[in-house]
Protein backbone atom coordinates (compact mmCIF):
# COMPACT_ATOMS: atom_id res chain seq x y z
CA UNK A 1 0.00 0.00 0.00
CA UNK A 2 1.63 3.22 -1.11
CA UNK A 3 0.96 6.49 0.55
CA UNK A 4 2.46 9.95 0.71
CA UNK A 5 2.16 11.92 3.87
CA UNK A 6 3.48 15.46 4.15
CA UNK A 7 3.16 16.91 7.63
CA UNK A 8 3.74 20.39 9.00
CA UNK A 9 6.25 21.50 6.40
CA UNK A 10 7.54 25.04 6.92
CA UNK A 11 9.80 26.96 4.62
CA UNK A 12 11.00 30.56 4.48
CA UNK A 13 13.36 32.19 2.08
CA UNK A 14 15.13 34.78 4.21
CA UNK A 15 12.39 36.46 6.17
CA UNK A 16 9.69 35.58 3.65
CA UNK A 17 7.54 32.66 4.80
CA UNK A 18 6.50 30.61 1.78
CA UNK A 19 5.07 27.50 3.39
CA UNK A 20 3.61 27.50 6.89
CA UNK A 21 2.64 24.20 8.49
CA UNK A 22 1.70 22.66 5.19
CA UNK A 23 0.27 19.14 5.32
CA UNK A 24 -1.19 16.91 2.67
CA UNK A 25 -1.82 13.24 2.01
CA UNK A 26 -1.99 11.30 -1.22
CA UNK A 27 -3.51 7.83 -1.33
CA UNK A 28 -2.42 4.93 -3.47
CA UNK A 29 -3.08 5.51 -7.15
CA UNK A 30 -4.41 9.00 -6.57
CA UNK A 31 -3.89 11.88 -8.99
CA UNK A 32 -3.76 15.18 -7.11
CA UNK A 33 -3.54 18.56 -8.83
CA UNK A 34 -2.18 21.65 -7.10
CA UNK A 35 -3.62 24.95 -8.24
CA UNK A 36 -2.70 28.37 -6.95
CA UNK A 37 -1.58 31.87 -7.81
CA UNK A 38 1.89 32.45 -9.17
CA UNK A 39 4.56 32.66 -6.49
CA UNK A 40 2.48 31.02 -3.76
CA UNK A 41 4.96 28.21 -3.18
CA UNK A 42 3.75 25.25 -5.26
CA UNK A 43 7.12 24.58 -6.87
CA UNK A 44 8.79 24.97 -3.50
CA UNK A 45 6.48 22.38 -1.99
CA UNK A 46 7.13 19.97 -4.84
CA UNK A 47 10.88 20.43 -4.56
CA UNK A 48 10.77 19.83 -0.83
CA UNK A 49 8.89 16.59 -1.44
CA UNK A 50 11.41 15.75 -4.14
CA UNK A 51 14.25 16.46 -1.73
CA UNK A 52 15.88 19.14 -3.89
CA UNK A 53 15.09 21.90 -1.40
CA UNK A 54 15.44 21.38 2.35
CA UNK A 55 12.44 22.19 4.52
CA UNK A 56 12.89 24.26 7.66
CA UNK A 57 10.60 21.93 9.55
CA UNK A 58 8.22 19.06 8.94
CA UNK A 59 8.43 15.50 7.68
CA UNK A 60 7.68 13.67 4.47
CA UNK A 61 6.76 10.01 4.64
CA UNK A 62 6.58 7.86 1.52
CA UNK A 63 5.21 4.36 2.04
CA UNK A 64 5.94 4.79 5.73
CA UNK A 65 9.60 5.69 5.20
CA UNK A 66 10.95 9.06 6.26
CA UNK A 67 12.43 10.61 3.13
CA UNK A 68 12.68 14.20 4.34
CA UNK A 69 15.59 15.99 2.72
CA UNK A 70 16.61 13.03 0.55
CA UNK A 71 16.24 12.68 -3.20
CA UNK A 72 15.50 9.55 -5.18
CA UNK A 73 13.77 6.68 -3.35
CA UNK A 74 10.53 6.12 -5.22
CA UNK A 75 10.00 9.57 -6.65
CA UNK A 76 10.15 10.58 -10.30
CA UNK A 77 10.15 14.23 -11.31
CA UNK A 78 9.01 15.74 -14.60
CA UNK A 79 10.43 19.22 -15.06
CA UNK A 80 8.69 22.12 -16.74
CA UNK A 81 11.14 22.57 -19.58
CA UNK A 82 11.74 18.80 -19.91
CA UNK A 83 15.39 19.60 -19.09
CA UNK A 84 16.86 16.71 -21.02
CA UNK A 85 20.59 16.12 -21.08
CA UNK A 86 21.68 17.44 -24.49
CA UNK A 87 24.58 14.97 -24.67
CA UNK A 88 22.35 11.94 -24.32
CA UNK A 89 20.11 10.51 -27.00
CA UNK A 90 16.39 10.26 -26.24
CA UNK A 91 16.87 6.64 -25.20
CA UNK A 92 19.86 7.38 -22.98
CA UNK A 93 17.94 10.22 -21.35
CA UNK A 94 15.13 7.86 -20.43
CA UNK A 95 17.65 5.35 -19.08
CA UNK A 96 19.39 7.94 -16.91
CA UNK A 97 17.65 7.10 -13.63
CA UNK A 98 18.36 3.39 -14.01
CA UNK A 99 21.99 4.10 -14.86
CA UNK A 100 22.34 6.10 -11.65
CA UNK A 101 20.84 3.17 -9.78
CA UNK A 102 23.49 0.90 -11.24
CA UNK A 103 21.26 -1.13 -13.59
CA UNK A 104 23.28 -2.82 -16.33
CA UNK A 105 23.34 -1.35 -19.81
CA UNK A 106 21.33 -3.94 -21.72
CA UNK A 107 18.67 -4.07 -19.04
CA UNK A 108 18.27 -0.32 -18.66
CA UNK A 109 18.15 0.33 -22.40
CA UNK A 110 15.47 -2.30 -22.80
CA UNK A 111 13.39 -0.70 -20.06
CA UNK A 112 13.99 2.74 -21.53
CA UNK A 113 12.92 1.56 -24.96
CA UNK A 114 9.68 0.27 -23.48
CA UNK A 115 8.84 3.64 -21.93
CA UNK A 116 9.96 5.60 -24.97
CA UNK A 117 7.56 3.54 -27.07
CA UNK A 118 4.87 4.02 -24.46
CA UNK A 119 5.04 7.81 -24.91
CA UNK A 120 4.80 7.34 -28.67
CA UNK A 121 8.41 7.97 -29.66
CA UNK A 122 9.20 4.75 -31.44
CA UNK A 123 11.92 5.47 -33.98
CA UNK A 124 13.38 8.40 -32.05
CA UNK A 125 15.65 6.34 -29.80
CA UNK A 126 18.83 7.78 -31.25
CA UNK A 127 17.63 11.36 -31.69
CA UNK A 128 19.41 14.14 -29.82
CA UNK A 129 17.15 16.34 -27.69
CA UNK A 130 17.71 19.37 -29.91
CA UNK A 131 16.29 17.41 -32.81
CA UNK A 132 12.97 16.93 -30.98
CA UNK A 133 10.08 19.38 -30.73
CA UNK A 134 9.08 20.80 -27.36
CA UNK A 135 6.23 18.32 -27.06
CA UNK A 136 8.46 15.39 -27.95
CA UNK A 137 11.06 16.53 -25.43
CA UNK A 138 8.39 16.61 -22.75
CA UNK A 139 7.36 13.07 -23.69
CA UNK A 140 10.96 11.98 -23.16
CA UNK A 141 10.90 13.79 -19.81
CA UNK A 142 7.78 11.86 -18.81
CA UNK A 143 9.28 8.56 -19.97
CA UNK A 144 12.43 9.36 -17.99
CA UNK A 145 10.41 9.78 -14.81
CA UNK A 146 8.31 6.63 -15.42
CA UNK A 147 11.35 4.51 -16.24
CA UNK A 148 12.49 4.28 -12.63
CA UNK A 149 9.00 2.99 -11.70
CA UNK A 150 8.46 5.52 -8.94
CA UNK A 151 5.55 5.15 -6.58
CA UNK A 152 5.15 8.93 -6.64
CA UNK A 153 5.31 11.10 -9.72
CA UNK A 154 5.98 14.82 -9.27
CA UNK A 155 5.10 17.11 -12.15
CA UNK A 156 5.69 20.87 -12.04
CA UNK A 157 3.69 22.50 -14.83
CA UNK A 158 4.91 19.85 -17.26
CA UNK A 159 2.83 21.20 -20.13
CA UNK A 160 3.10 24.88 -19.23
CA UNK A 161 5.48 25.69 -22.06
CA UNK A 162 3.51 23.90 -24.78
CA UNK A 163 0.88 25.14 -27.19
CA UNK A 164 -2.76 24.29 -26.55
CA UNK A 165 -3.09 21.46 -29.09
CA UNK A 166 0.09 19.72 -27.98
CA UNK A 167 -0.97 20.14 -24.38
CA UNK A 168 -4.34 18.47 -25.06
CA UNK A 169 -2.64 15.56 -26.76
CA UNK A 170 -0.10 15.12 -24.00
CA UNK A 171 -2.79 15.27 -21.32
CA UNK A 172 -4.54 12.34 -22.96
CA UNK A 173 -1.23 10.50 -23.31
CA UNK A 174 -0.44 11.07 -19.66
CA UNK A 175 -3.83 9.77 -18.58
CA UNK A 176 -3.42 6.72 -20.79
CA UNK A 177 0.03 5.87 -19.43
CA UNK A 178 -1.02 6.60 -15.90
CA UNK A 179 -4.09 4.39 -16.17
CA UNK A 180 -1.87 1.53 -17.29
CA UNK A 181 0.53 2.15 -14.40
CA UNK A 182 -1.38 3.80 -11.59
CA UNK A 183 0.87 5.66 -9.23
CA UNK A 184 0.48 8.66 -6.99
CA UNK A 185 0.78 11.91 -8.88
CA UNK A 186 1.28 15.45 -7.64
CA UNK A 187 0.64 17.72 -10.58
CA UNK A 188 1.22 21.48 -10.36
CA UNK A 189 -0.65 23.53 -12.94
CA UNK A 190 -2.15 26.91 -13.69
CA UNK A 191 -4.80 25.34 -15.88
CA UNK A 192 -8.12 24.87 -14.08
CA UNK A 193 -9.45 22.77 -16.95
CA UNK A 194 -6.30 20.71 -16.98
CA UNK A 195 -6.63 20.05 -13.26
CA UNK A 196 -10.31 19.06 -13.59
CA UNK A 197 -9.61 16.88 -16.58
CA UNK A 198 -6.69 14.98 -15.05
CA UNK A 199 -7.07 14.86 -11.30
CA UNK A 200 -9.04 12.88 -8.75
CA UNK A 201 -8.61 15.67 -6.27
CA UNK A 202 -7.65 19.33 -6.56
CA UNK A 203 -5.99 21.40 -3.86
CA UNK A 204 -6.52 25.11 -4.41
CA UNK A 205 -3.83 27.15 -2.70
CA UNK A 206 -3.99 30.72 -1.46
CA UNK A 207 -1.39 33.33 -2.22
CA UNK A 208 1.84 33.31 -0.22
CA UNK A 209 2.25 31.91 2.42
CA UNK A 210 0.34 29.09 0.83
CA UNK A 211 -2.45 27.28 2.58
CA UNK A 212 -5.19 25.15 1.10
CA UNK A 213 -8.22 27.31 0.34
CA UNK A 214 -10.38 24.47 -0.82
CA UNK A 215 -10.12 20.80 -1.51
CA UNK A 216 -12.21 19.60 -4.42
CA UNK A 217 -12.92 15.95 -5.13
CA UNK A 218 -13.42 15.70 -8.87
CA UNK A 219 -16.64 13.75 -9.43
CA UNK A 220 -16.00 12.54 -13.00
CA UNK A 221 -15.57 8.91 -13.89
CA UNK A 222 -12.57 7.42 -15.57
CA UNK A 223 -11.64 7.01 -18.32
CA UNK A 224 -12.05 10.72 -18.86
CA UNK A 225 -13.28 12.01 -22.22
CA UNK A 226 -12.91 15.23 -24.08
CA UNK A 227 -16.73 15.73 -23.98
CA UNK A 228 -16.73 16.14 -20.22
CA UNK A 229 -15.26 19.59 -20.70
CA UNK A 230 -18.72 20.65 -21.89
CA UNK A 231 -20.54 18.99 -18.99
CA UNK A 232 -22.46 21.45 -16.79
CA UNK A 233 -20.81 20.17 -13.56
CA UNK A 234 -17.43 20.68 -15.18
CA UNK A 235 -18.25 24.24 -16.16
CA UNK A 236 -19.66 24.96 -12.73
CA UNK A 237 -16.56 23.66 -10.95
CA UNK A 238 -14.37 25.60 -13.32
CA UNK A 239 -16.23 28.81 -12.52
CA UNK A 240 -16.10 28.08 -8.81
CA UNK A 241 -12.33 27.55 -8.75
CA UNK A 242 -11.76 30.56 -10.94
CA UNK A 243 -13.80 32.74 -8.55
CA UNK A 244 -11.98 31.30 -5.60
CA UNK A 245 -8.59 32.21 -7.01
CA UNK A 246 -9.67 35.65 -8.15
CA UNK A 247 -11.26 36.40 -4.82
CA UNK A 248 -8.13 35.34 -2.92
CA UNK A 249 -5.85 37.56 -4.96
CA UNK A 250 -7.94 40.63 -4.23
CA UNK A 251 -8.53 39.70 -0.60
CA UNK B 1 24.99 26.54 -49.20
CA UNK B 2 28.18 24.93 -47.94
CA UNK B 3 29.66 24.88 -51.43
CA UNK B 4 28.84 28.51 -51.84
CA UNK B 5 30.59 29.56 -48.64
CA UNK B 6 33.61 27.51 -49.72
CA UNK B 7 33.64 29.32 -53.05
CA UNK B 8 33.41 32.67 -51.30
CA UNK B 9 36.38 31.65 -49.15
CA UNK B 10 38.43 30.70 -52.19
CA UNK B 11 37.50 33.92 -53.91
CA UNK B 12 38.68 35.91 -50.90
CA UNK B 13 42.00 34.09 -50.86
CA UNK B 14 42.51 34.54 -54.59
CA UNK B 15 41.77 38.24 -54.29
CA UNK B 16 44.25 38.64 -51.46
CA UNK B 17 46.98 36.76 -53.37
CA UNK B 18 46.38 39.00 -56.36
CA UNK B 19 46.72 42.17 -54.27
CA UNK B 20 49.84 40.75 -52.65
CA UNK B 21 51.32 39.93 -56.06
CA UNK B 22 50.66 43.45 -57.36
CA UNK B 23 52.06 45.11 -54.23
CA UNK B 24 55.10 42.81 -54.29
CA UNK B 25 55.86 43.63 -57.90
CA UNK B 26 55.84 47.32 -57.08
CA UNK B 27 57.85 47.20 -53.86
CA UNK B 28 60.47 44.62 -54.82
CA UNK B 29 61.39 41.44 -52.97
CA UNK B 30 63.62 43.14 -50.38
CA UNK B 31 60.48 44.72 -48.92
CA UNK B 32 57.69 42.42 -50.00
CA UNK B 33 58.32 39.27 -51.96
CA UNK B 34 55.48 38.25 -54.25
CA UNK B 35 53.51 35.05 -53.57
CA UNK B 36 55.16 33.43 -56.56
CA UNK B 37 58.61 34.11 -55.11
CA UNK B 38 57.45 32.98 -51.67
CA UNK B 39 56.15 29.74 -53.15
CA UNK B 40 59.48 29.11 -54.85
CA UNK B 41 61.31 29.81 -51.58
CA UNK B 42 58.90 27.46 -49.81
CA UNK B 43 59.77 24.62 -52.15
CA UNK B 44 63.47 25.30 -51.60
CA UNK B 45 63.00 25.40 -47.82
CA UNK B 46 61.10 22.13 -47.76
CA UNK B 47 64.07 20.47 -49.52
CA UNK B 48 66.49 21.49 -46.72
CA UNK B 49 67.07 18.82 -44.07
CA UNK B 50 67.80 21.58 -41.53
CA UNK B 51 64.24 22.80 -41.89
CA UNK B 52 62.72 19.47 -40.95
CA UNK B 53 65.05 19.07 -37.99
CA UNK B 54 64.11 22.53 -36.74
CA UNK B 55 60.42 21.89 -37.28
CA UNK B 56 60.60 18.58 -35.44
CA UNK B 57 62.47 20.12 -32.51
CA UNK B 58 59.95 22.91 -32.21
CA UNK B 59 56.95 20.59 -32.42
CA UNK B 60 57.96 18.05 -29.83
CA UNK B 61 59.19 20.59 -27.31
CA UNK B 62 56.04 22.61 -27.77
CA UNK B 63 53.86 19.54 -27.44
CA UNK B 64 55.30 18.73 -24.02
CA UNK B 65 54.50 22.21 -22.71
CA UNK B 66 51.09 22.18 -24.38
CA UNK B 67 50.05 18.80 -22.98
CA UNK B 68 51.24 19.83 -19.52
CA UNK B 69 49.19 23.01 -19.80
CA UNK B 70 46.08 21.02 -20.73
CA UNK B 71 46.74 18.32 -18.15
CA UNK B 72 47.00 20.86 -15.35
CA UNK B 73 44.84 23.65 -16.73
CA UNK B 74 41.69 21.61 -17.37
CA UNK B 75 41.37 20.02 -13.89
CA UNK B 76 42.37 23.28 -12.24
CA UNK B 77 39.80 25.18 -14.30
CA UNK B 78 37.06 22.71 -13.41
CA UNK B 79 37.99 22.94 -9.73
CA UNK B 80 37.94 26.74 -9.88
CA UNK B 81 34.58 26.78 -11.63
CA UNK B 82 32.94 24.38 -9.17
CA UNK B 83 34.70 25.00 -5.84
CA UNK B 84 34.66 28.61 -4.58
CA UNK B 85 37.67 28.13 -2.27
CA UNK B 86 39.91 27.01 -5.11
CA UNK B 87 38.69 29.91 -7.18
CA UNK B 88 39.43 32.39 -4.41
CA UNK B 89 42.99 31.10 -4.07
CA UNK B 90 43.94 30.76 -7.73
CA UNK B 91 41.92 33.53 -9.39
CA UNK B 92 44.27 36.45 -8.51
CA UNK B 93 47.25 34.56 -9.96
CA UNK B 94 45.34 33.56 -13.05
CA UNK B 95 44.23 37.09 -13.81
CA UNK B 96 47.76 38.42 -13.26
CA UNK B 97 49.57 35.82 -15.34
CA UNK B 98 47.14 35.71 -18.21
CA UNK B 99 48.22 39.16 -19.38
CA UNK B 100 51.92 38.21 -19.41
CA UNK B 101 53.10 37.48 -22.93
CA UNK B 102 55.89 35.10 -23.84
CA UNK B 103 58.23 37.92 -24.84
CA UNK B 104 57.94 39.49 -21.40
CA UNK B 105 59.02 36.43 -19.46
CA UNK B 106 61.64 34.99 -21.82
CA UNK B 107 64.62 36.97 -20.45
CA UNK B 108 63.79 35.97 -16.89
CA UNK B 109 63.29 32.33 -17.84
CA UNK B 110 66.64 32.26 -19.66
CA UNK B 111 68.35 33.44 -16.50
CA UNK B 112 66.49 30.89 -14.42
CA UNK B 113 66.56 27.87 -16.70
CA UNK B 114 69.13 28.32 -19.39
CA UNK B 115 68.26 27.63 -23.01
CA UNK B 116 67.35 23.98 -23.05
CA UNK B 117 64.20 21.89 -23.12
CA UNK B 118 63.14 23.09 -19.67
CA UNK B 119 63.18 26.68 -20.85
CA UNK B 120 61.03 26.23 -23.95
CA UNK B 121 58.47 23.92 -22.36
CA UNK B 122 58.21 26.26 -19.40
CA UNK B 123 57.51 29.24 -21.66
CA UNK B 124 54.86 27.31 -23.58
CA UNK B 125 53.35 26.09 -20.34
CA UNK B 126 53.02 29.44 -18.57
CA UNK B 127 51.61 31.17 -21.61
CA UNK B 128 49.06 28.44 -22.39
CA UNK B 129 47.99 27.19 -18.99
CA UNK B 130 46.31 30.38 -17.81
CA UNK B 131 44.34 30.72 -20.96
CA UNK B 132 43.10 27.13 -20.53
CA UNK B 133 42.39 27.68 -16.83
CA UNK B 134 40.36 30.83 -17.37
CA UNK B 135 38.25 29.49 -20.22
CA UNK B 136 37.55 26.15 -18.53
CA UNK B 137 36.66 27.97 -15.29
CA UNK B 138 34.07 30.04 -17.11
CA UNK B 139 32.59 26.94 -18.73
CA UNK B 140 32.54 24.99 -15.46
CA UNK B 141 30.79 27.81 -13.67
CA UNK B 142 28.15 27.98 -16.40
CA UNK B 143 27.11 24.30 -16.23
CA UNK B 144 23.33 24.39 -16.06
CA UNK B 145 22.21 24.21 -12.42
CA UNK B 146 18.90 22.85 -13.67
CA UNK B 147 20.52 19.81 -15.23
CA UNK B 148 22.45 19.25 -12.03
CA UNK B 149 19.11 19.37 -10.19
CA UNK B 150 17.69 16.81 -12.60
CA UNK B 151 20.56 14.48 -11.79
CA UNK B 152 20.10 15.18 -8.10
CA UNK B 153 16.39 14.39 -8.28
CA UNK B 154 17.35 10.97 -9.63
CA UNK B 155 19.54 10.58 -6.54
CA UNK B 156 22.83 10.86 -8.43
CA UNK B 157 25.79 11.04 -6.04
CA UNK B 158 28.44 13.78 -6.24
CA UNK B 159 30.65 11.52 -8.32
CA UNK B 160 27.77 10.60 -10.63
CA UNK B 161 26.80 14.23 -11.13
CA UNK B 162 30.41 15.00 -12.01
CA UNK B 163 30.65 12.09 -14.39
CA UNK B 164 27.22 12.38 -16.01
CA UNK B 165 26.55 16.12 -16.00
CA UNK B 166 29.59 18.29 -15.41
CA UNK B 167 32.07 16.41 -17.58
CA UNK B 168 29.84 16.01 -20.64
CA UNK B 169 28.65 19.61 -20.32
CA UNK B 170 32.26 20.79 -20.30
CA UNK B 171 33.44 18.56 -23.09
CA UNK B 172 32.91 20.96 -26.02
CA UNK B 173 34.43 23.85 -24.13
CA UNK B 174 37.49 21.86 -23.18
CA UNK B 175 37.94 21.00 -26.83
CA UNK B 176 37.67 24.67 -27.78
CA UNK B 177 40.20 25.57 -25.10
CA UNK B 178 42.51 22.87 -26.49
CA UNK B 179 42.17 24.33 -29.97
CA UNK B 180 42.80 27.95 -29.07
CA UNK B 181 45.41 26.85 -26.52
CA UNK B 182 47.35 25.18 -29.29
CA UNK B 183 47.64 28.45 -31.15
CA UNK B 184 48.83 30.21 -27.99
CA UNK B 185 51.37 27.44 -27.39
CA UNK B 186 52.73 27.58 -30.92
CA UNK B 187 53.10 31.33 -30.79
CA UNK B 188 54.89 31.19 -27.43
CA UNK B 189 57.22 28.48 -28.70
CA UNK B 190 58.23 30.49 -31.77
CA UNK B 191 58.83 33.59 -29.67
CA UNK B 192 60.99 31.65 -27.24
CA UNK B 193 63.04 30.09 -30.03
CA UNK B 194 63.56 33.44 -31.69
CA UNK B 195 65.02 34.82 -28.47
CA UNK B 196 67.56 32.02 -28.19
CA UNK B 197 67.96 31.68 -31.96
CA UNK B 198 67.33 27.96 -31.94
CA UNK B 199 65.13 25.61 -33.93
CA UNK B 200 62.39 27.10 -36.07
CA UNK B 201 62.68 30.47 -34.37
CA UNK B 202 66.35 30.48 -35.33
CA UNK B 203 65.41 29.82 -38.97
CA UNK B 204 63.02 32.76 -38.81
CA UNK B 205 65.79 34.97 -37.40
CA UNK B 206 68.16 33.97 -40.19
CA UNK B 207 65.55 34.44 -42.85
CA UNK B 208 64.93 37.93 -41.47
CA UNK B 209 68.54 38.81 -42.28
CA UNK B 210 68.21 37.58 -45.85
CA UNK B 211 68.18 40.12 -48.66
CA UNK B 212 64.91 38.77 -49.97
CA UNK B 213 61.77 38.47 -47.83
CA UNK B 214 60.68 35.37 -49.75
CA UNK B 215 62.25 32.73 -47.41
CA UNK B 216 60.73 34.50 -44.40
CA UNK B 217 57.30 34.37 -45.98
CA UNK B 218 57.83 30.70 -46.75
CA UNK B 219 58.51 29.97 -43.07
CA UNK B 220 55.50 32.01 -41.94
CA UNK B 221 53.25 30.21 -44.39
CA UNK B 222 54.46 26.88 -43.00
CA UNK B 223 53.58 28.04 -39.47
CA UNK B 224 50.09 28.90 -40.65
CA UNK B 225 49.75 25.51 -42.30
CA UNK B 226 50.79 23.75 -39.09
CA UNK B 227 48.41 25.78 -36.96
CA UNK B 228 45.52 25.27 -39.37
CA UNK B 229 46.05 21.54 -39.70
CA UNK B 230 46.34 21.08 -35.96
CA UNK B 231 43.18 23.04 -35.21
CA UNK B 232 41.32 21.20 -37.98
CA UNK B 233 42.46 17.89 -36.53
CA UNK B 234 41.40 18.94 -33.04
CA UNK B 235 38.03 20.08 -34.31
CA UNK B 236 37.52 16.78 -36.06
CA UNK B 237 38.45 14.91 -32.88
CA UNK B 238 36.03 17.06 -30.88
CA UNK B 239 33.20 16.37 -33.29
CA UNK B 240 33.88 12.66 -33.11
CA UNK B 241 33.94 12.70 -29.32
CA UNK B 242 30.86 14.89 -28.84
CA UNK B 243 28.51 14.10 -31.74
CA UNK B 244 25.60 15.80 -29.96
CA UNK B 245 27.43 19.10 -29.93
CA UNK B 246 28.63 18.72 -33.50
CA UNK B 247 25.11 17.94 -34.65
CA UNK B 248 23.62 20.82 -32.70
CA UNK B 249 26.05 23.39 -34.04
CA UNK B 250 25.85 22.03 -37.57
CA UNK B 251 22.06 22.01 -37.72
CA UNK B 252 21.93 25.65 -36.84
N1 LIG C 1 15.74 29.95 -4.04
C1 LIG C 1 14.90 30.93 -3.63
N2 LIG C 1 15.38 31.99 -2.96
C2 LIG C 1 14.57 32.97 -2.53
N3 LIG C 1 13.25 32.98 -2.74
C3 LIG C 1 12.71 31.96 -3.41
C4 LIG C 1 13.50 30.88 -3.89
N4 LIG C 1 12.68 30.02 -4.54
C5 LIG C 1 11.44 30.52 -4.44
N5 LIG C 1 11.44 31.69 -3.78
C6 LIG C 1 10.27 32.49 -3.47
O1 LIG C 1 9.31 31.64 -2.91
C7 LIG C 1 8.02 31.97 -3.40
C8 LIG C 1 7.34 30.75 -3.96
O2 LIG C 1 8.02 30.33 -5.12
P1 LIG C 1 7.54 29.09 -5.97
O3 LIG C 1 8.47 28.94 -7.10
O4 LIG C 1 7.35 27.93 -5.08
O5 LIG C 1 6.12 29.59 -6.49
P2 LIG C 1 5.09 28.85 -7.43
O6 LIG C 1 3.84 28.68 -6.65
O7 LIG C 1 5.69 27.64 -8.01
O8 LIG C 1 4.85 29.93 -8.54
P3 LIG C 1 4.58 29.74 -10.10
O9 LIG C 1 3.17 29.30 -10.22
O10 LIG C 1 4.79 31.07 -10.68
O11 LIG C 1 5.57 28.72 -10.59
C9 LIG C 1 8.20 33.09 -4.40
O12 LIG C 1 7.82 34.28 -3.80
C10 LIG C 1 9.66 33.08 -4.70
O13 LIG C 1 10.11 34.40 -4.91
MG1 LIG D 1 6.37 27.10 -9.96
Amino acid sequence: MTHLSVSNVCKSFGSVPVLVDQSLDVEEGEFVALLGPSGCGKSTLLQIINGLVPADRGTILLDGKDITGRTGAGRGMVFQGADLFPWRTALENVAFGLEVMGVGKAERLEQARHYLHLVGLRGFEEAWPHQLSGGMQQRVGIARAFCIRPSLLLMDEPFGALDVQTRDILQDELVRIWEAERKMVLFVTHGIEEALYLADRILVFSKRPAHVLREIVVPFERPRREEMKLDSTFLELRREISDLLRHDIHA
Amino acid sequence: MKLRSRLTNLLGIALMLLLWQLAGQNLGDALLATPVEAARALVATLREPGFWAALWQMMWQMTIGYLLALGIGVPLGIAMGRVPVVDAIVKPWASMFIVVSAAAVVPLFIILMGRGLLFSTAIVFVVTVWYVVVSVTEAARAVSPKLIDVARSFAASDAQRFRHVILPALHPYVMIAARVGFVHALRAMVTAEMFISAGYGGLLNNAGLDLSTAPLFALIVMLMVISLSATTLLRWAADRAAPWYASRTRDR
